[in-house]
């Protein structure tokens, strides 16, 4: 593969026979020497960034060296904070086609418990597969019905999911769509809309329910007195209720956007919408509540036919220009690797590289509320690092180095191995 | 107990008066027979044929047949003598093409085959050798006798199904048995792509290359055979196959194929197969097929469209109607909006008519629905004889939709040829159908106006040799417009039955969102029966009942104190209700 | 006035012009990928009647021609889909093993609003395929993105070689083994239902040149099943074989062989890159996936860096979608080439361009910009790898297609006139966007889908 990567390999690893077998990531003192460091936060510089105990320990001119540390140079590379995917099945699936690899669909309509996080699988073989292109953390949902479960951040390095767990987690909601499921959804526009119906007739119930709870559970803390119930489901709702935690809403359709706004402010909930394709439609609504947005995936068809052939690709531009505060996500599972090119055609149809970029870094860091570890190259934060020859949404790039949480990642996945082994086969054709 | 069992005999002998109805048009078994079968409609415009309206007109109609046309013709002794003045004349129309008379499939459950790559011809929907008189079976179907008291005199039957349903007969719209009305047998072989379910051919491709097999294969047993029957010696005996045999007539271009295409992708695969094959072919239940106009108009093709428009667009109501869905929508998302957000909701709305994608959007309807309205005005203008058929169209919408037509530009006359001349030449019925002339079929009708005048009324129908006359309604008392319908009280109720009058009281309680109904007969006046399924919208009452078994449909509309409506009984029918307040709200 | 009336007006126009019409058109001093010759700075490019005249630079426009800026621009051929569903209203006739008979080009459907879509992003031609529901499917058709007619015809690429679908592997086992306990159940049954396809179909030819030679006198029963394997055997027909393992793709090879069949391409093949060698030795093509791995188990094992093990191994290889979605953006699919196994800037491109226009047997007529070819040509702004490239225009026989300057939002042709704007919204769901399976498991399993 690439020359330098080689030769760092010989350097980092080349004392043990064993570790030559398997490529194990490093925890150690890194210095990226001469690089330029795409901050986020304060600009782009020329200069050195030293990773320590995990951490950005520092940024600027560095000269002071500790004894052990590794030095890569990067005279003509670039240093970006690892991106952030706010929304993938990451971790909970391992074959499409095959249910008992599945683990992020429950049954039932409300299960709010279920926690994403206690399934992610930390050796998933798509997990290299995706931080190998840059991404170093994402939200990994469950799916399902009304409250399909609990979502979690998690950082794609580690051998537990505790030692993944990046620091937030919500519970989803799914708003009741008007819309069709799909394209083989037949249901009758009537039913559609008696469905939606009766979907928010049941949110609504379950609602009134969750907030009888919480004045239940007050009342018994107060009194010192114990619940008589087990109800793992309005539990899980309670902080919400109380407006201690956040709720992600996932809401597409344009009048389902401006009903789930008005829901939320009967509420007086802290939300986070999710999906919002067609944002564009209502953009200033959204900005005027205040709440943000996490949107994706950008390469995917409109809605209606009746849109136009670019929307889903303006939509992230649309509603960051109208003030709303925008994310992307790729609400992928093995294909999360594509986050950077999601953002990179929000950029070019009209978000800028700039705001692209912040949109799957610092953007989504503030909305999960994570930022003062995440997101940006600011110092004491999270040392989620990779350093590439170019500009990363360019698919001509290659990402060369990759650190998480100050661990250095071996640049390797399924993909890469079966490269190296095949690209040139022996025997070749013949026996 | 006791009582509730009369209620119910009463109805059922009702029904049973029902079944003579059918067998003979406007008699009964029981009632008076007609006295004469000869008829002199007296100085009438007679539209004899398209565009040609023949003023102060007289038509002796004796034994079904129309004897003479013309301003002077004399009064026989025992004519029963009608007097048409001012009224006009037309020939009884032909549809085209029809399922009238062919109850509907019955909804079943997927047949399972064990291999679905090569099922059984009939499962598959593969029966060209069924015909109307097999698939009509006993006609208890009303759509034959809706048409009839429409104007339609024939109708060129075929039968329901899947991709080969069977042949097409045509028939009088008279209420005898088949027997007696068929006009012509086995005229044409109707064809659909309609796939068969879970088997082959199950989709629109395997209908096409299913179409081909058996066309080519009927081509080469057809010829195989011919051989044979002159010298079988030596020869393998044929294999004679129901299907294959069916399809003789057409690969001999003797049968046309009626291909029913009613949209403009079903029109091309059925000129790429005409295209390969080279049959006799006519494009039929056409609703969409102006796209592909040109090719029609090169190929000479016959073309039958369909009745069926879309919902009128009025680009007002339409508006209203979205705004509604959303102010609905809003209203149960959020609490109730009180001054001042109304305000802003109206600026909002304001706002939402600016929205382009909206706009584009209904314009665009605008111009497909004018498109679809306009196309049997092209297809007049571009010179194509076609006719018209009820295949897709409720039966109260033909007349409205055979306006808008007109509205869109067709002709009156053009539009009279679709349903008369136009049809009785593509179906060979000329000699006896499709003009009032001295010799043909009296199967026509009078109405008090212009048949395309909004206003117009059928006054009289001649059928079979029979007559059925309309008499007008009693104008209803109309309450003025904005005036609340209220329910809420004891109702008298009439039905009529062929036989009979049946009366009784019905009493309407609770609130409008909140009925509860309760029935009897005049016969059992202390034996009331419940009423479920209530539903009122607007001034429109629906509700059933149940009799010891038997379902009763009841559907009226409310005019003031008095209603007016139907009661359906289960394969039975239906009856007229009417109906007056007898006591109103305490 | 409003201005979607205006919109409309313009809408109109654009269609106003007959399909199938040839177009003259000059494209002034752009950046000419041509693909067979290089990259030519400042050069201009001549279609007369539909067809390449001239490059070169300093032409003058011909009186008839419209002429277009390219100025700063890049100007390459259209792009090629060898594996698509759109334009299509069915996909599979699922109902057996083998079904030869069916052809997708009978259910063409040139409303579908993907074909724009399409458009909008480079693509000019695509591969109409049946689906992957049997090892034998049927027919496909090869379209030109003559978007804006109603006539089916109008779409078909005259002329193109006639191709068919196969398919190995999960597909055809699931439908018909385990959804109907029919043969094939595993990968062992599809080769039997390959071998005894083409054996019938041998036998199918001797009977009817007995019966045409007046050697029997009973007519066999004409099957267009069988015509279409035959045509097969006689080298006729292209096979485009869904297949993803590579015992499954050695497996045809060899049934192949044995029967003298020479001419296919596989698809998705995505363990194509552990048998490049003997691909390229039996001169099969190769069209794959820039990236989807892990749908399903047969694709566990993939890698995106296979369409750079099959090129280097000499392997004919083309980037396809199979999806109304990757149809917009095959430039971009391409370009991950470059990240995964280094392709040079024409390597990349030829993916999507000469590539697949050999699989489908037209690359005489079109994929690269070159005197005497078809006037199909994309023009970005950027270079077309480049994730920040956008599509300006999209030319198909010298007529414009596509022009980002004249682009109304709604550019469907069939309108339901009684559909209302509210009840046109569907939820986005990536399992709805694959149609490989179309029309299969709405028939048997009911609203379960999958993936390819």
């Amino acid at each position: 593969m690439n020359k330098l990567y080689i030769l760092l390999i010989f350097i980092v690893f080349g004392f043990s026979a064993e570790a030559q077998m398997v490529n194990k990531s490093q925890k150690g003192t890194f210095l990226l020497k001469d690089a330029t460091l795409h901050t986020v936060t304060n600009g782009t510089i020329q200069g050195d960034l030293l990773i320590k105990d995990g951490k950005i320990a520092e940024i600027g001119t560095i000269t002071q060296m500790d004894a052990g540390s590794t030095t890569i140079m990067c005279t003509g590379m670039h240093v970006y904070p690892g991106f952030i995917d706010g929304g993938t099945n990451l971790g909970l699936s391992e074959v499409g086609s095959i249910s008992l690899t599945q683990d992020y669909r429950e049954l039932g309509d409300f299960t709010p418990h279920m926690q994403a996080l206690t399934a992610v699988n930390p050796n998933s073989v798509a997990i290299p597969v995706t931080r190998t292109n840059g991404v170093t953390s994402v939200i990994s949902k469950t799916a399902g019905g009304l409250f399909p479960g609990t979502a979690a951040l998690i950082n794609l390095h580690g051998y537990t999911p505790n030692q993944m767990f990046a620091g937030f987690k919500a519970v989803q909601m799914n708003f009741p769509s008007t819309g069709k499921r799909g394209r083989w959804d037949r249901r009758k526009p009537e039913d559609i809309k008696k469905d939606g119906e009766k979907a928010m007739k049941k949110m609504n119930d379950i609602w009134d329910k969750a907030r009888q709870y919480a004045a239940i559970d007050s009342a018994a803390k107060a009194t010192n007195q114990k619940m008589d119930d087990f109800n793992p489901q309005m539990e899980a709702l309670m902080p919400i209720v109380r407006g201690e935690a956040k709720l992600m809403i996932e809401v597409n359709k344009d009048n389902d956007i401006k009903a789930a706004i008005k829901w939320v402010e009967k509420n007086k909930l802290d939300v986070i919408f999710t999906g919002v394709s067609e944002g564009y439609r209502v953009a200033k609504e959204l900005a005027k509540s205040g709440i943000p947005v996490i949107t994706g995936p950008v390469l995917s068809v409109p809605g209606r036919s009746s849109a136009s052939y670019d929307v889903s690709y303006k939509n992230p531009s649309i509603m960051h220009k109208a003030g709303v505060k925008v994310a992307i996500r790729s609400n992928e599972t093995e294909n999360v690797r594509n986050l950077p090119f999601n953002a990179g055609f929000a950029a070019a149809y009209g978000m800028g590289v700039e705001e692209a970029l912040k949109s799957i870094t610092i953007i989504p860091a503030e909305i999960l509320g994570v930022s003062d570890q995440l997101g940006s190259l600011e110092k004491g934060k999270i040392a989620n690092i990779f350093i590439s020859n170019g500009d990363p949404f360019e698919t001509k790039t290659q990402i060369e180095h990759l650190f998480i949480n100050g661990y250095k990642v071996p640049m390797e996945s399924r993909h890469t191995l079966l490269y190296d082994e095949f690209l040139e086969r022996d025997p070749g054709a013949g026996k | 107990m006791t009582k509730s069992k009369h209620f119910k005999l009463e109805l059922l002998g009702l029904f049973l008066c029902m079944f003579f109805v059918n067998i003979g048009f406007a008699q009964n078994s029981n009632d008076a027979k007609e006295v004469t079968n000869t008829y002199y409609i007296k100085n009438a415009f007679v539209v004899q044929k398209p565009g040609m309206v023949l003023p102060n007109t007289s038509v002796l109609i004796k034994d079904g047949l129309i004897q003479s046309v013309g301003p002077n013709v004399e009064i026989p002794f025992d004519a029963k003598v009608i007097d048409a003045d001012s009224m006009y004349v037309y020939a009884g129309f032909i549809d085209a093409c029809s399922h009238a008379g062919i109850k509907e499939e019955e909804k079943k459950d997927r047949p399972r085959v064990k291999n679905p790559g090569n099922p059984p011809k009939k499962l598959a929907g593969i029966t060209p050798q069924k015909t109307v008189r097999e698939a009509i079976g006993e006609k208890l179907d009303k759509s034959m006798a809706e048409l009839r008291d429409l104007g339609f005199g024939f109708v060129h039957v075929v039968p329901r199904g899947r991709m080969l349903p069977g042949q097409g007969s045509i028939l009088t719209t008279g209420s005898g048995a088949t027997d007696e009305t068929l006009v012509k047998e086995n005229t044409s072989l109707f064809t659909q792509f309609k796939p068969a379910r879970g088997m082959f051919p199950a989709t629109t491709i395997g209908v096409m290359s299913q179409f081909r097999d058996l066309y080519k294969n009927a081509e080469y047993s057809n010829t195989y055979l011919k051989s044979y029957n002159m010298q079988p010696k030596g020869l393998t005996k044929p294999n004679h196959s129901a299907e294959l045999g069916a399809m003789f007539p057409v690969v001999n271009k003797q049968m046309p194929v009626f291909f029913y295409t009613a949209k403009v992708r079903d029109v091309n695969r059925a000129l790429i197969l005409n295209n390969e094959l080279g049959f006799k072919m006519v494009l039929t239940g056409v609703r969409q097929g102006w796209p592909l106009m040109d090719e029609i108009v090169a190929g000479k093709h016959s073309v039958v469209l369909s009745m069926h428009l879309p919902e009128k667009i009025e680009d007002p109501e339409e508006e209203k109607e979205e705004d509604k869905e959303d102010a609905e929508k809003e209203e149960k998302s959020g609490e109730k909006e009180e001054g001042e957000k109304k305000k802003e909701k109206k600026k909002k709305k304001k706002k939402k008519e600016e929205d382009p994608a909206l706009a584009m959007m209904k314009a665009k309807k605008k111009k497909s629905h004018d498109e679809y309205v306009g196309q049997a005005a092209l297809f007049e203008k571009k010179g194509i004889a076609f006719s018209l058929s009820s295949l897709d169209t409720k039966t109260k919408e033909i007349k409205p939709n055979l306006l808008r037509m007109v509205e869109g530009g067709l002709s009156e006359k053009g539009a009279l040829a679709a349903l008369t001349t136009n049809p009785a030449s593509l179906l060979g019925i000329s000699n006896v159908a499709g003009t009032v002339e001295q010799g043909k079929i009296a199967n026509i009708f009078i109405t008090d106006k212009s048949f395309f005048d909004k206003e117009s009324k059928i006054k009289y129908v001649f059928n079979d040799g029979g007559l059925k006359e309309f008499k007008e309604k009693k104008k209803k008392k109309k309450g003025s417009k904005g005036d609340d319908v209220s329910v809420i009280g004891t109702w008298n109720y009439t039905v009529e039955v062929p036989n009979d009058t049946q009366t009784g009281i019905m009493i309407v309680d609770g609130s409008d969102d909140n009925l509860t109904i309760r029935i009897n007969s005049a016969d059992e006046p202390e034996d009331f029966v419940d009423a479920t399924n209530i539903d009122l919208d607007g001034n429109n009452l629906t509700f059933d009942i149940n009799v010891e078994g038997i379902p009763y449909s009841i559907d009226v509309t409310l005019e003031g104190t008095d209603f007016e409506g139907s009661v359906s009984v289960a394969e039975f029918g239906s009856f007229p209700m009417t109906g007056s307040l007898k006591d109103g709200p305490k | 006035m409003n201005k979607y009336i205006l919109v409309l007006c313009v809408f109109a126009l654009a269609f106003s012009s007959q399909a199938q019409e040839m177009g003259n058109i000059l494209i002034k001093n752009g950046t000419v990928i041509t693909i067979s010759d290089g990259v030519k700075e400042n050069t201009d490019v001549l279609v007369t009647n539909g067809k390449i005249k001239k490059i070169g630079k300093g032409i003058k426009a011909p009186e008839n021609a419209k002429t277009i800026d390219a100025t700063g621009k890049f100007v390459m051929p259209g792009i090629i889909d060898a594996h698509s569903h759109i334009a299509l209203e069915t996909v599979n006739e699922a109902t057996n093993p083998v079904t030869s008979e069916v052809f997708v080009g009978d259910g063409l459907d040139p409303q579908d609003v993907a074909i724009y879509r399409a458009l909008a992003g480079g693509v000019t031609i695509s591969h109409a395929m049946h689906g992957s529901a049997n090892a034998v499917g049927g027919e496909c058709e090869t379209i030109k993105h003559r978007y804006g007619t109603w006539d089916p015809d109008e779409l078909r690429m005259q002329g193109a070689p006639r191709t068919i679908k196969f398919a190995l592997g999960e597909n055809p086992m699931r439908v018909h083994g385990e959804g109907r306990n029919i043969t094939p159940n595993t990968r062992m049954g599809v080769e039997q239902v390959f071998r005894k396809a083409f054996a019938e179909a041998e036998m199918y030819k001797k009977d009817w040149a007995d019966f045409n030679s007046g050697k029997t006198k009973t007519p066999p029963v004409y099957s267009r099943r069988m015509e279409t394997m035959k045509d097969i055997l006689n080298g006729e027909i292209i096979i485009h074989c869904h297949s993803y393992r590579a015992d499954e793709i050695l497996m045809l090879m060899n049934v192949l062989s044995d029967f003298g069949v020479k001419k296919i391409c596989f698809q998705h093949v995505n363990e194509g890159f552990k048998v490049a060698p003997e691909l390229a030795q039996f001169g099969a093509g190769a069209s794959v996936f820039s990236d989807w791995w892990a749908y399903k188990f047969e694709v566990y094992y993939s890698t995106a860096y296979n369409a750079a093990i099959l090129s280097r191994n000499g392997v004919v290889t083309s980037i396809n979608s199979d999806s109304g979605e990757l149809i917009r953006h095959l430039y971009h699919e391409a370009a991950k080439t470059q990240r995964y196994g280094d392709l040079s800037d024409n390597e990349a491109l030829k993916l999507i361009t000469i590539n697949p226009a050999i699989q489908l047997g037209i690359d005489d007529r079109v994929g690269s910009l070159e005197v005497g070819k078809d006037g199909d040509i994309a023009i970005f702004n950027a270079h077309p790898l480049s994730i920040y490239a956008i599509p300006q225009m999209t030319i198909v026989d010298g007529v414009v297609k596509f022009d980002i300057e004249n682009d109304p939002d709604d550019m469907r042709i069939d309108i339901d006139p009684e559909e209302k704007f509210q009840d046109s919204f569907i939820e986005l769901d990536s399992e709805d966007e694959d149609r490989c399976m179309q029309d299969v498991f709405s028939e048997l399993f009911l609203g379960e889908t999958h993936k390819h």
